[in-house]
């Protein structure tokens, strides 16, 4: 294979240890604080988990905000329980798919294309009892159990080691190889989504929440550019490994129904503490190039989230950037409706400006564009807008 | 992180590349394919162009320590990333893109691959004759934490998009052939005026 730049820093990878599976065997609930005896092969798979959450520690995809981590592991911490509490770390990770995973040893992956997904601390509570479930009920060892039976275990065993000596190795893993070598099965889901459940209302949350977040999740997909993606769900996202059927969509809305007890949602705890990061998730999940789960996305964030000059200016650059027929006239009409709000970041009259320019209108073009100096005299691109505007003021006289 | 661990790799990657044709390329004016040329003042190794991609590299000390992306005659519609599926979801170069888009378009284009936090700085015009193209500098990580330094040129030239790319880790490589980086950079220019 020929190695350039742009392949070489792409995401393959291992870490398939990482994820669980779903088959019930006869293994006892961990405890809390309860570590596995020295002489397990319990012991031997956390201690590659150790192993791979050092690599985790130092890689550049851990988002290190102190508040949100804070945050985010407060929210653990009340799912689970003051007493499993210290045995979970949870990892913010910045990943733009919706995806979250547990290590056997503790490690908790809560990637960021999550967190811009789900709405409200509620939803992000379930994903956590879900996986937490994983972790107190050993679905991990007895995976392991099951995959060291099979005849291609030596294949993952290689794959595992030859990639763990190369630095660029994602430190994520590559979950579409897991998913089609392990086969997950519906019955640790099944369990995982019921304890999760338990888990999540007991601690206070509301129990409609659960089946929510899945059912957007597929009306998104839905919505995706390619209809391999309708079709199939996107790779490297929690589908695979944790897959959606509409099987768990009405357990999930049965338990809730079963509950009756109402609890919170704590959307307006959640979206303060994720505030600061719409904008760059946003940004991030642009990259990937999906403009019909993207503006369904925002779509969905507009309908409920006060953020709206962000919102309308992250709709205005995913239809600058999809160039259909009329998305430069949308693109300038969210611009213009973002710079009415008080949170609209600088960059949209620069978008402005650049439609303006792109349409003749050199007054409106030259007059967004100082508004943009403006408003952001420390931006990247200061020299290059300046000489924009250096050029219109030439045409004019 | 040590510098003991890359010479080893570099030495495989450029071990497994070789039976495909790696070049010796400098010092001196060097062509890039159906393109511009730039002036080398130090001999580069030049790994095989890619015509999936349109793309070049070249590296001095290994493509981990230091590496230079020639990138030429991109067409709308085009992708950096090669993919056997042309309908795959990447970001594409479209024509009439503005200087600061085809930034934004090289820096989508990194991020889609794995490297982390791509922030771009100092965009300015800069001349890449007979065009005026674009200069910028960025930082980034790879995935594993290793902080690199790079700098970008990008021109528009008969609606397509050529650039040059360096990247090399922050620490110690950036600065080793930084002077040399800024006359390539420096020397970028289609022949016909070249020329004249
Ligand atoms: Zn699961």
């Amino acid at each position: 294979m020929r190695h350039t730049l742009f392949f070489r820093f792409a995401v393959t990878g291992f870490a398939t240890l990482i994820l669980v599976a779903c088959e019930t065997t006869n293994v006892a609930p961990i405890a809390a604080s309860e570590r596995p005896e020295e002489t397990t092969d319990e012991a031997g798979l956390w201690l590659q988990m150790d192993e791979t959450e050092k690599l985790l520690k130092s890689s550049a995809l851990v988002e290190n905000d102190e508040a949100l981590n804070d945050y985010v592991q407060a929210v653990a911490c009340r799912v689970v329980g003051p007493d499993y509490c210290p045995d979970l770390r949870v990892y913010v990770v910045k990943q733009p798919f919706f995806n979250a995973n547990m290590a056997p040893n503790g490690q908790m992956q809560i990637w960021t294309g999550l967190l811009l997904r789900a709405e409200n601390e509620a939803q992000l509570a379930f994903v956590i009892g879900h996986e937490f479930a994983h972790y107190r009920q050993r679905h991990s060892l007895q995976q392991w159990r099951e995959i060291k039976n099979l005849a291609n275990a030596s294949l993952l065993f290689s794959m595992g080691t030859a990639v763990a000596g190369v630095p660029e190795a994602a430190v994520l893993g590559d979950f579409s190889i897991a998913a089609r070598l392990y086969g997950f099965g519906r019955d640790k889901e099944r369990e995982a989504d019921e304890l999760g459940f338990e888990f999540a209302t007991q601690a206070g949350y509301a129990g409609e929440e659960a089946a929510a977040i899945w059912k957007y999740l597929v009306s998104e997909v839905e919505n995706s550019d390619l209809e391999r993606n309708r079709r199939a769900i996107a790779r490297a996202s929690i589908f695979s490994t944790h897959p959606v059927t509409s099987e768990r969509i009405e357990n999930l809305e049965a338990l809730a129904a079963e509950a009756a007890q109402s609890g919170e949602t704590a959307a307006a705890a959640y979206i303060e503490a994720t505030g600061p990061f719409l904008a760059s998730w946003l940004d991030a999940d642009l990259v990937q190039s999906d403009f019909g789960k993207h503006i369904f996305l925002i779509n969905h964030l507009l309908e409920r989230d006060a953020r709206q000059g962000v919102l309308y200016f992250r709709r205005g650059e995913a239809y600058r950037l999809r160039r259909e027929e009329g998305d430069e006239t949308r693109a300038l009409e969210d611009y213009i409706k973002a710079s009415t709000f008080e949170d609209v970041p600088p960059a949209a009259w620069r978008e402005i400006g650049e439609l303006q320019r792109r349409s003749g209108n050199q007054a409106q073009a030259l007059e967004a564009y100082r508004t943009y100096l403006e408003k952001a005299p420390q931006a990247s691109d200061k020299l290059l807008i300046e000489s924009y505007v250096e050029a219109l003021l030439q045409e004019q006289s | 992180m040590g510098h003991l661990r890359f010479p080893v790799l570099v030495l495989s990657l450029l071990m497994v590349t070789a039976c495909l044709g790696i070049e010796k390329a400098g010092p001196g004016v060097f062509q890039a394919e159906k393109s511009y040329q730039v002036t080398l003042g130090k001999s580069w190794t030049a790994l095989p162009f890619d015509a999936r991609t349109n793309l070049q590299e070249m590296t001095i000390d290994g493509v981990l320590l230091n590496v230079l992306v020639l990138g030429t005659d991109i067409s709308d519609g085009d992708a950096l990333i090669y993919s056997a599926d042309p309908k795959k979801l990447v970001p594409r170069f479209r024509a009439g893109m503005t200087d600061r888009e085809i930034v934004e378009f090289l820096r989508d284009s990194l991020e889609y691959n794995g490297l982390v936090d791509v922030k771009i700085s100092n965009l300015r015009p800069d001349e890449f004759p007979p065009e005026t193209g674009v200069r910028f500098n960025f930082t980034t990580k790879t995935q594993i934490g290793l902080a690199m330094k790079g700098d970008g040129k990008a021109v528009i030239f008969d609606d397509k998009l050529f650039f040059l790319l360096f990247v090399a880790p922050a620490e110690y490589y950036y600065d080793l052939h930084a002077d040399e980086v800024e006359s390539i950079f420096d020397s970028a220019r289609f022949p016909q005026s070249a020329s004249g």
